[in-house]
């Protein structure tokens, strides 16, 4: 009865999905909002990443609520998993020794990880990359320390401050927006540089990096919280 | 000092403040305590003023505030509006919000992340009410969701964690929804921007942007928790701390609801679905409501109703073209909800824990008891607070778009909803001497004063808006506060003595209306004083009594003076709301009280559909536009007069009459019946008589047999009565249908005839309450046959009832018998013979029961102790006496009554002047209608006589006094209680509709996950059929 | 044999991953297995996501080498939905994150994670 119900109801979706797919046809060019991003991105942020141009900039009011989301989370985690009740608190079992291989390819890996995060959150106005994808690479070289070195201890305090006071940050320089230029998160605070230059684009590098600090330390609190 | 604060508070500093202030948290956290809890307060001010001081400059200028953000304009970046409704939403929102963390104090102190996600929330809901771009309400969605998902970590019981994983779950999809609805509406529009979004909705139509938009909508619907779609939602009112629901029920919700309201205009072609969906909602979660046992799923069931009422007059007020009056309707009803609703929840924690069955002696807890009462009037939409003004207009606007079905629907919901809410309250109420009361710190009952204050603050704003604040309608409140605030100073009789000289004192000032009001104010004003001054015969009256009894009589007085439909509806509910708390006075009297208050509230919900129909056909709320000439006006009226009936405890409906009268505190029973009744007479007759002016349609014959059947119904059931108190109010239900027929004749003779017996019932029925309250307080018992041989331990008091009785009964030469004459042949002259017979036949059994009681207290030895009989308190006594005078004056001088009666009648009925080809004077003055009266009342001997024959044959002479009074003169398969039971039935099939209704909350997580998805597709479903 | 441009086959594939999630979520009694549902959710909104935004014979919208400034309005894909997509990624980890914290909330106080056994609550 209960799957039946739910077939009909899967069956329901997939006609409305259906329609959708059947009526979609590809555009051939783009949009004129689109075109103006493209557009703007270029001339007025000196931002060659249109994507970046939109997150860090135009849409960087999104981009800081989605900074509050992820705050959000990784503060919750600290009341969601206060031991409650009386199940599943007995001794953890032992952690599986990761083993040499792993426990090498940190040593190699690790450092790079971290470089290559760096990297993607310092080029994200110019290439494929920002603060987001970067904080992901970084909390990703976290998590392998984790499995590979299951006792070690990871400062949850200090990231946690980290992360408040590159937030702070963050909203400081939006503030420094509304009065240097013409609003909110505007990233002409700083001198637009030179079209493809690594110091360019305003004030984007350094949200950017802050961006990426702040979430690779918000995932990175995420995976302890949940490993303790 | 304007500029400064403009300055320094802009609508950005909310996210500043917010979000800001959440990153800081943590740091002020490792800070310590001090550090933590002043950063929070701060910066919730902070961002509360940032909504306040802007909300005063949008007020100033008129203008909107256009917020961009990133330095660029829309539709490349993302804006913020800042006008009149979103500031109005957002502060209130925000003001509740800091009173909501006060009240939740205990589990937020210390807890920094509980600290931060409360701001960070607070921030969210204000995104959503400001922001103009479609993907960023997303992301406040989001952030709203999150901190919810956070703070629902508060709650630790087993059911919380089910609730918070169901709630998660759901809501989750239901966002899950937006996204999608907002990438497919981008995809076919190419923007994101709502204003643009909203100028180009013409071209929504194409498949891919109808899937968003229903998609969209769909998840809009679903956070506003639609019936059936909403069980996760429930579950987390019932577990949740009580100001974590309160806040998520009034202040997340106000973001959703103000998101819906923007969108509102993309989804024309839903809005028939949108109505039907909250018309369903409001109704079932109402309904369901009576089967609630724990309070926080009670007011969470009243949440969903009251967010589907806001949908209901969002869609409809949209869909008729009236959003002029959308500010007024719709945010009358968001504040109304925000502010008692947050009380509600506040409250339910400070009352401990229990269901909402558990008696808890409220009583001993003055304060809470006020609050709650003072919250639950509002949330059911009665005055004087924000819904009430808000439902009537929505009403109004029904009727003006000819919804009939949704006016029954919002009515028939709105009480439901009473029913339960004051249920509650007065199970609340009752003595419970065990119940201990967990402390009410300062911290709970800040807030919760300051939500008392501020509805009524805005109760008042409403009232000026309306131009309902008038020194006729303010002066029963403001008499009553008055008086209320004395009372903590001064109390017993000084108190009474100030409230009667007031009232008194504010009756004299208040103008004095011309016509047939100018007859009944004078006369109930007079009558009540001089019954209210029995009060002052107790030693500890209740808190309430004073302040009370002056809301009572001076909105009596209002209900006579006012001229539009909204002046009268308000100062009917203070009067119905004002006997409702004298009641309750008496632990006993309870349940008769809700009863008492449902029909009140039904009569008053006949009265407002009835006058809405009435205003909607003739475009005038005021009152004089109610005669209406039309066959197109006889619902209106029919539902008017249906409303009046009920108040007037008709056969059928009358049920409530005997058990309030009878349960209340006696002085306040003689009130009612004396006093109080005559304002639903007074109805009757100012609407006959506008009927009857207009030339419309003829209802009178059915009226008259309506009055008739009650009389000698109520009749019947006075005679079946041992309880002295019930047989006087089953007797008044038998006068009240005298004068409902004589109403009925729609004639001059008839109305002379009705005000005759509105004047002579209260003059007796006020003795008789009276006198019986001191014998009730002398022989300790109600019963009939527990009373005996008065006459020498209560001479003046037996005295004033055999006047009373006699000048009821209709024997010459006192006033009774000129209203039976005057009716009789008023009846004859009609041509209605039945009725004339009928009405003997009544007259007979009137007769009969008031010898009853005439019998028990004078024939027979004294049953009770003689050391504890004595004459009644004086002050009992002296009311009575100037009640006997008044049948004195009425007897010998029936030019006093009938002179200004002549007077105020006579000009609009010029051409019934003339009577039997006798002018009225000559009538009047050849005053001896003796032969007819006298052989209607010789049959009646007759008749009397046969029938205690009857019993004294039956008997073996056991005296007549057995016969009399101890012997049922009617056996009881004779009386079966049908209305009784009639009642009991449809409340009972309500308790069962509600049972099936709520098999749908299984309590299974997965069927409430498919009850989303398929509400999701019936969305989708209706804008398919929806024609374009 | 009719060619889909890859925009929708790409749509198709999203809508496909959203419906297998629902049916996860719908089908099975375990909260993490239903977690999982969720999580195929969100990819399937992604994909949907990114196909809307493709333009026939577009490249990413960074001017590079590759690139020239100029012509990049005709060349390029719209980049509106990449972003909102970026967006949606870190709202659904988000969503998970928590998602998980309550079933461990769930397993420590029931001893449990099966959905259909919390019904503590109803009607």
């Amino acid at each position: 009865m209960r799957a039946l119900a739910a077939c009909a109801i899967l069956a329901g979706l997939a006609g409305v999905f259906g329609l959708v797919v059947a009526s979609h046809a590809e555009p051939a060019a783009l949009r004129p909002l689109a075109a103006a991003y493209v557009r703007a991105s270029v001339e007025e942020l000196t931002t060659p990443n249109v994507i970046t141009g939109i997150l860090m900039a135009y849409r960087s009011f999104d981009t800081l609520g989605e900074v509050a989301v992820l705050y959000m989370v990784a503060a919750s985690l600290g009341l969601l998993l206060q031991p409650i009740g009386d199940h599943g608190g007995g001794p953890t079992e032992p952690r599986l020794h990761p083993g040499e291989i792993v426990e090498s390819g940190k040593q190699v890996l690790f450092p790079m990880i971290l470089t290559f995060g760096a990297y993607v959150i310092a080029n994200g106005h110019l290439s494929a990359g920002g603060g987001f994808q970067g904080g992901a690479i970084l909390a990703s070289g976290v998590m392998l320390l984790m499995i590979a070195n299951p006792d070690a201890a990871i400062n949850v305090a200090a990231l946690g401050l980290l992360e408040s006071a590159v937030g702070v940050l963050f909203v400081a320089i939006g503030i420094l927006g509304m009065i240097h230029a013409g609003g909110f998160l505007d990233p002409r605070i700083l001198p637009a540089g030179t079209l493809g230059d690594f110091v360019s684009a305003g004030a984007i590098p350094l949200t950017s990096a802050l961006l990426g600090i702040k979430v690779g330390a918000e995932l990175s609190v995420i995976l302890q919280k949940f490993r303790s | 000092m304007m500029a400064l604060l403009s300055g320094l508070f802009q609508p950005m500093g909310i996210f500043l403040f917010g979000i800001g202030g959440g990153f800081l948290i943590p740091i002020l956290h490792r800070l310590g305590k001090p550090w933590l809890h002043g950063g929070f307060a701060l910066f919730l001010l902070g961002l509360t003023l940032s909504s306040l001081v802007p909300l005063l400059v949008v007020l100033r200028d008129g203008v909107p505030l256009e917020i961009l953000t990133a330095g660029a304009t829309p539709p490349l970046a993302i804006n913020l509006r800042f006008g009149l409704a979103e500031g109005a939403v957002a502060a209130s929102v925000n003001v509740v919000a800091c009173l909501l963390a006060m009240a939740l104090w205990d589990r937020l102190r210390g807890n920094h992340v509980a600290l931060l996600l409360f701001l960070i929330l607070t921030m969210g809901i204000n995104g959503m009410i400001l922001t103009r771009d479609a993907f960023n309400l997303f992301v406040f969605l989001e952030i709203v969701s999150i901190g919810t998902y956070g703070l629902l970590g508060l709650g630790t019981s087993r059911a919380a964690v089910q609730a918070a994983m169901k709630y998660v779950m759901a809501t989750v999809i239901a966002s899950m929804v937006f996204l999608l609805g907002t990438g497919l509406i981008y995809q076919a529009t190419g923007h994101l921007n709502i204003d643009l979004l909203l100028a180009g909705r013409d071209a929504l139509g194409a498949p891919i942007a109808a899937v968003g938009v229903a998609l969209m909508l769909g998840c809009l619907l679903l956070e506003l928790k639609p019936f059936p779609a909403n069980g996760w939602a429930l579950d987390v009112y019932e577990t949740a701390p009580p100001a974590l629901a309160a806040f998520l029920s009034v202040c997340a919700s106000a973001g959703m609801i103000f998101a819906f309201a923007k969108l509102l205009p993309l989804f024309p072609d839903y809005l028939g679905f949108i109505t039907a969906s909250a018309a369903l909602t409001f109704l079932l979660s109402n309904l369901i409501g009576l089967r609630q046992d724990s309070p926080g799923r009670l007011l969470g069931y009243s949440s969903i109703g009251q967010m589907a009422l806001l949908v209901l007059a969002l869609a409809v007020l949209t869909g008729m073209g009236a959003e002029d009056a959308l500010p007024f309707v719709v945010f009358g009803l968001f504040v109304n909800h925000l502010l008692s609703k947050a009380g509600l929840f506040v409250l339910a924690g400070a009352l401990g824990p229990g269901g909402v069955g558990i008696a808890r002696g409220l009583g001993r807890r003055p304060g809470l008891a006020v609050l709650l009462a003072l919250f639950v009037i509002a949330i059911c939409g009665l005055p004087p607070f924000p819904g009430f003004w808000a439902k009537w207009d929505l009403v109004m606007h029904l009727a003006m778009d000819g919804r009939t079905g949704l006016i029954a629907v919002v009515l028939a919901g709105s009480l439901l909803e009473a029913a339960y809410l004051f249920r509650w309250f007065l199970r609340a109420l009752a003595p419970n001497d065990d119940h201990a009361f967990p402390p009410t710190p300062a911290h709970v009952m800040v807030p919760l004063v300051a939500l008392a204050a501020l509805l009524m603050i805005s109760g008042l704003a409403c009232a000026i808006l309306t131009g309902t604040a008038t020194p006729v309608t303010l002066a029963p409140l403001a008499v009553g506060a008055a008086l209320a605030t004395l009372g903590q100073v001064v109390r017993g009789r000084v108190l009474g003595a100030v409230t009667l000289a007031t009232i008194a004192a504010t009756g004299w000032w208040l103008p004095m209306p011309d016509g047939i009001p100018g007859l009944f104010a004078p006369l109930l004003l007079a009558g009540g004083l001089v019954i209210a001054l029995s009060g002052l015969a107790q030693d500890a009256p209740g808190r309430l009594q004073y302040p009370m009894l002056a809301v009572l009589l001076l909105a009596l007085q209002a209900v006579l003076r006012v001229e539009t439909g909204l002046e009268f509806y308000l100062a009917w509910e203070f009067v119905a709301l004002a006997a409702f708390f004298l009641i309750t006075q008496r632990p006993q009297a309870l349940n008769p009280a809700l009863m008492f208050l449902m029909f009140s509230l039904v009569a008053a919900f006949l009265l407002l559909a009835g006058f809405a129909q009435l205003a909607a056909l003739s475009g005038t709320q005021v009152l004089a536009g109610l005669d209406i000439a039309h066959p197109a006006a006889l619902p209106g009226l029919v539902l008017m007069a249906a409303g009046l009936l009920v108040k007037g405890a008709a056969l059928g409906p009358h049920v409530w009459l005997p058990e309030a009268h009878a349960e209340a505190p006696g002085e306040v029973s003689a009130q009612l019946s004396a006093v109080v009744t005559k304002g639903a007479m007074f109805g009757l007759l100012a609407g006959g008589y506008a009927v009857i002016r207009a030339g419309g349609v003829d209802v009178s014959h059915a009226l008259a047999w309506i009055g008739m059947a009650t009389t000698l119904g109520g009749a019947l059931m006075a005679l079946a009565q041992t309880d002295a108190k019930r047989l006087l109010a089953y007797s008044s239900m038998s006068q009240l249908g005298y004068i409902v027929l004589a109403i009925a004749l729609m004639g001059h003779l008839g109305w002379v005839t009705a005000l005759y017996v509105v004047a002579n019932h209260m003059l007796v029925k006020g003795i008789l309450f009276l006198a019986v309250a001191g014998v009730v307080l002398r022989t300790g018992t109600r019963r009939l046959d527990g009373w005996g041989g008065l006459a020498g331990a209560m001479p003046l008091t037996c005295a004033t009832v055999t006047i009373a009785l006699l000048a009821m009964a209709g024997l010459p030469p006192l006033m009774g018998f000129g209203g039976k004459w005057l009716l009789l042949s008023a009846l004859v002259d009609k041509g209605w013979t039945g009725l004339a017979i009928a009405g003997a036949i009544a007259t007979f059994l009137g007769l009969w029961y008031m010898l009853r009681l005439f019998a028990a207290m004078v024939m027979g030895p004294p049953d009770s102790s003689p050391a504890r009989l004595g004459e009644a308190p004086a002050l009992l006594l002296v009311p009575q006496l100037l009640l006997v005078i008044g049948i004195g004056v009425m007897t010998f001088l029936p030019k006093t009554l009938m002179g200004p009666v002549s007077a105020a009648i006579d000009p609009d009925f010029a051409t019934t002047l003339v009577w039997e080809g006798r002018s009225l004077e000559a009538i009047y003055a050849a005053w001896w209608p003796m032969p007819t009266m006298l052989a209607a009342l010789g049959a009646s001997m007759v008749l009397a006589v046969l029938w205690l024959a009857v019993g004294l044959t039956g008997r073996t002479a056991t005296g007549l006094r057995a016969v009399l009074v101890t012997a049922r003169p009617l056996p009881a398969w004779a009386m079966p209680p049908l209305a009784m039971r009639g009642w009991a039935g449809m409340w009972r099939a309500a308790h069962d509709a509600a049972d099936g209704a709520r098999r749908v909350y299984s309590g299974d997580g997965q069927v409430y996950l498919m009850l989303v998805l398929g509400y999701i597709l019936a969305v989708f479903a209706a804008g398919q059929i929806a024609p374009s | 044999m009719t060619v889909f441009p890859v925009s929708t086959v790409l749509m198709a594939t999203g809508f496909g991953l959203i419906l297998i999630g629902l049916a996860g979520v719908l089908l099975h009694r375990n909260v993490l297995r239903m977690i999982i549902g969720f999580g195929l959710m969100d990819s399937g909104v992604a994909i949907v996501l990114v196909a809307t935004g493709y333009v026939t014979g577009g490249t990413a919208p960074i001017i590079d080498a590759d690139l020239s400034a100029g012509d990049a309005t005709a060349r390029v894909v719209d980049p509106v939905p990449s972003a909102l997509t970026v967006t949606a990624i870190v709202i659904g980890l988000a969503v998970t994150a928590v998602m998980l914290a309550y079933a461990i909330r769930l397993y420590r106080t029931h001893g449990t994670l099966d959905i259909r056994a919390l019904r503590d609550s109803r009607g």
